[in-house]
């Protein structure tokens, strides 16, 4: 199971359109149950002081969204 | 001025040794100020002159020149620079003050090999300015003979943009292979995405590349190609721009082995050959609406009519590991459809025939293969 890093709204409008390394933004979606998340590995990769409260955020189970064409 | 230990002679005190002034014809130092001296000097040497004809680098020189040799790898010159053997980089300007005792004259190697190609040459230069590591002497070759060969069977014009995906970090795996659009369509990261040796891989939720290429500006007869390996049970997009019936790639469409490429009115197409991954050198191109084929790994598994070919009027950006649905400038995958695959190539480009597809499938996994990163 993939896990990800549940967010706040408020915490997600922080993170997007942010740098989190060098030539790699912030990414956050929503899960099937509509929570905004970001991946562990934005976490593991972050490099910008100003977000390391990023490693205190609740991790959980990723909950894929249906697919739609 | 400096005075002689022995007679009073003068030696040293202004520029080079006072051995060379003699050698350059000079019978005793003039007084003159050093920018007089430095003329002089220059005007009694013989220029060194460029000429391109007189150069051929040998293979092995440019290789030197892209192994990293420490945390800050040094950039390939992308054009052949004249080097002496002890001397790694000089540069041929009149306006540096010369050392009397080593001359800039060059000194090429005898060699028989072809001449590096310019845009490989241009492409590995930015990927080592980026940072990129690995770039071994195997790195450059391969990378050449991509370059070289692309172009010799006529298919490198056809390509609109691509991604070669080397250097194992982010700066330096975003860099599009064509350098002669500058950096306007190097991929753009968003969320979880692992760089190394073997590419770019996803992570199935909201890793992704925006080539920041308009999937509107495609042509109506157009090709997609993506490289990929490492698929998990997710199906996610692997590719695209569009909102499913347009520019975009997804294999094993909600668990059942329907291939997806998206080059019409959400058509699906039956694969005659299919295992149950998303993994594959997979090539697909449209033709006007006579033909969609794609091949996987070298094996035709579509060769239908499609229903029509239709472009996407509201401009997106292409992208690798999802499928874009947000209009320019914005960007974002289709949440759900993120896929995990290790991408270790992706071009969108015009179509290609079926003589094509094959050649290019040929030249990608050779180039793959001689990386050690090949799937078959």
């Amino acid at each position: 199971m993939i896990q990800v890093a549940l967010l706040t709204v408020t915490q997600k409008d922080e993170l997007v359109g942010q740098l989190f390394a060098v030539d790699s933004y912030f990414n956050p979606v929503q899960d099937c149950n509509d929570n905004w998340i970001i991946s562990t590995q934005e976490i593991d990769g972050n490099i910008y002081p100003q977000f390391d409260w990023i490693e205190q955020l609740p991790i959980i189970d990723w909950c894929n969204p249906p697919v739609v064409i | 001025m400096k005075s002689s230990r022995r007679k009073g002679e003068i030696q040293h005190g202004f520029i080079g040794k006072f051995k060379t002034y003699k050698k350059l014809g000079f019978k005793e130092v003039p007084e003159l100020s050093t920018e007089e001296k430095q003329r002089e000097i220059l005007n009694k040497m013989k220029p060194w002159v460029y000429d391109a004809s007189k150069v051929k680098p040998k293979f092995s020189m440019m290789a030197k020149a892209v192994q990293p040799t420490g945390p800050t790898p040094t950039p390939v010159t992308p054009t052949p620079t004249p080097t002496n053997t002890s001397t790694p980089t000089p540069t041929p300007s009149s306006t540096v003050t010369p050392t009397p005792t080593q001359t800039n004259t060059p000194t090429p190697t005898p060699s028989s090999a072809p001449a590096f190609d310019s845009d490989a040459a241009a492409y590995l230069a930015d990927v080592l300015s980026a940072g990129g590591t690995g770039i071994t002497s195997t790195v450059s070759g391969a990378t050449n003979t991509l370059f070289t060969e692309l172009k010799t069977e006529g298919l490198y014009s056809k390509l609109i943009i691509f991604y070669p995906f080397l250097g194992g970090v982010a700066a330096s795996t975003s860099i599009m292979g064509d350098r002669t659009a500058g950096t306007t369509y190097d991929m753009i990261w968003v969320g979880g995405v692992t760089h190394g040796v073997s590419g770019v891989k996803g992570n199935g939720t909201n890793a992704a590349g925006n080539t920041q290429y308009p999937a509107q500006s495609l042509p109506t007869d157009r090709m997609m190609s993506v490289y990929a390996s490492e698929a998990s049970a997710l199906s996610g997009y692997l590719m695209g721009g569009g909102q499913g019936k347009h520019n975009n790639m997804i294999l094993d469409f909600n668990g059942n082995s329907t291939g997806y490429f998206g080059f019409g009115s959400q058509n699906t197409y039956s694969l005659t050959t299919y295992p149950p991954s998303d993994e594959g050198n997979l090539v697909g191109s449209i033709t006007g609406t006579s033909s969609v084929i794609c091949y996987k790994s070298g094996v035709q598994v579509i060769n239908q009519t499609p229903a029509d070919n239709e472009q996407f009027t509201s401009n997106r950006y292409l992208s690798l590991f999802c499928d874009n649905r947000d209009n320019i400038p914005s960007f974002q995958g289709h949440s759900g459809a993120f896929s995990t695959i290790l991408s270790s190539f992706l071009a969108y480009g015009s179509d290609f025939t079926q003589s094509e597809m094959v050649t290019f499938s040929t030249i990608i996994n050779d180039f793959q293969t001689t990386l050690g990163r090949n799937i078959y």
